[in-house]
């Protein structure tokens, strides 16, 4: 009986240890361009709403979202990557940043989410960095982007998939 | 035995907070309406640098360019407002006026830490209003009148239902004195 109950414990250690060695990335599109985000940093996705705009002088923070009974920032991660992203049947990710909940606008096609095997990634180790890392889903090389982190790098060039800061929101309705 | 711990002061705080809601490019801006002196039509406010009306002079400050936007709409909804306390006053251009609400303190939201830059001084925070969301213009960046309006003060003005700063910080000093009469 004993040895018997002994069994599905040392399994499920092997199971662990197992899952230690995976890592859960969620994949998205922005205006095409597919990019990766490790699931701990993604709080939901829902329909993307109206993006109210701010005057703002934060580059790619130039708008707010109504989420219920709660308003949330917009970071124009399309923008930064040089993307646009059509706002019609858009989808809105809501992300963990360090700074309190934002929301991303991304393609409207859903994102899948993949365990990927971490020894595959390749980790960056700057904190300046929008960048995580690289990792390979499917046949595609990816760069999966810090979301927790985003906007948090010391300059532009710093975060490594920059462009010069446009002020246009990419997913702002006319 | 009661009076003990009643705390008028902290009881009088009103719970509602009185906007002019106006529309200005894509922005819809929630003016706190306390220092709000009178709405003109254009034709009533006159083509100079100044808006005269009854009697007091308001200098013209260029709203939609200090809210970055390269050019102020025209159209037939647009209206003048004239704003100011005891010693400053300015006269701006709105594309249109929605409306003067009484909004529960509920509603109101500080900018989000996300908003790092000069947006800071310029709004002072946010209101939820009807299915969207109003940005609070900073009462006093609207009169450009100097000195830094801080992150509390900018809290403060917002309990006010005539928002002036003095009071808005005599009314927490007499809070703190009801919480702590020793002082």
């Amino acid at each position: 009986m004993l040895r018997s109950q002994q069994r599905p414990s040392f399994s499920a250690q092997q199971r662990q240890a197992a899952l230690g060695k995976h890592r859960g990335l969620l994949v998205f599109s922005l205006g095409g361009r597919h990019v990766a985000a490790r699931t701990e940093d993604i709080a939901g996705v829902r329909a993307w709403p109206e993006a109210m705009p701010v005057p703002s002088d934060t580059p790619f923070v130039t708008s707010l979202v109504r989420l219920d009974t709660d308003c949330v920032p917009v970071y124009d991660l399309a923008a930064k990557l040089n993307r646009r992203v059509n706002p019609v049947g858009a989808l809105c990710l809501i992300i963990k940043h360090e700074d309190g909940p934002m929301a991303v606008c991304i393609d409207p096609s859903v994102p899948s989410l993949h365990m990927v095997d971490s020894s595959t990634i390749q980790e960056r180790a700057s904190d300046e960095s929008d960048i995580a890392g690289m990792c390979s889903v499917g046949d595609e090389q990816l760069s999966i982007i810090h979301l927790a982190r985003l906007g948090k790098g010391a300059s532009p060039e710093a975060s490594g998939i920059s462009q010069p800061c446009v002020r246009t929101n990419s997913c702002r309705r006319s | 035995m009661a009076l003990r711990s009643h705390r008028p002061t902290a009881a009088a705080i009103e719970s509602t907070v009185r906007f002019l809601i106006a529309g200005c490019g894509p922005y819809v801006l929630a003016f706190p309406a306390g220092w709000v002196r009178g709405i003109l039509t254009p034709e009533e406010a006159g083509l100079g640098k100044d808006v005269r009306w009854a009697g007091t002079s308001y200098p013209l400050t260029d709203l939609a360019s200090r809210l970055l936007l390269s050019s102020a709409m025209e159209s037939g909804d647009r209206r003048i407002v004239l704003y100011g306390n005891g010693t400053c006053l300015r006269a701006f251009a709105v594309d249109r006026v929605f409306e003067l609400i009484d909004t529960h303190r509920m509603n109101l939201r500080p900018l989000p830490v996300q908003f790092r830059s000069a947006e800071r001084t310029r709004l002072s925070g946010i209101l939820l209003y009807e299915n969207t969301v109003a940005l609070i213009v900073n009462p006093l960046w609207l009169l450009e009148m100097n000195g830094r309006v801080d992150a509390f003060e900018s809290s403060l003005m917002m309990r006010g239902t005539d928002t002036p700063i003095c009071d808005a910080v005599e009314e927490r000093s007499q809070v703190e004195m009801a919480a702590d009469p020793i002082k």
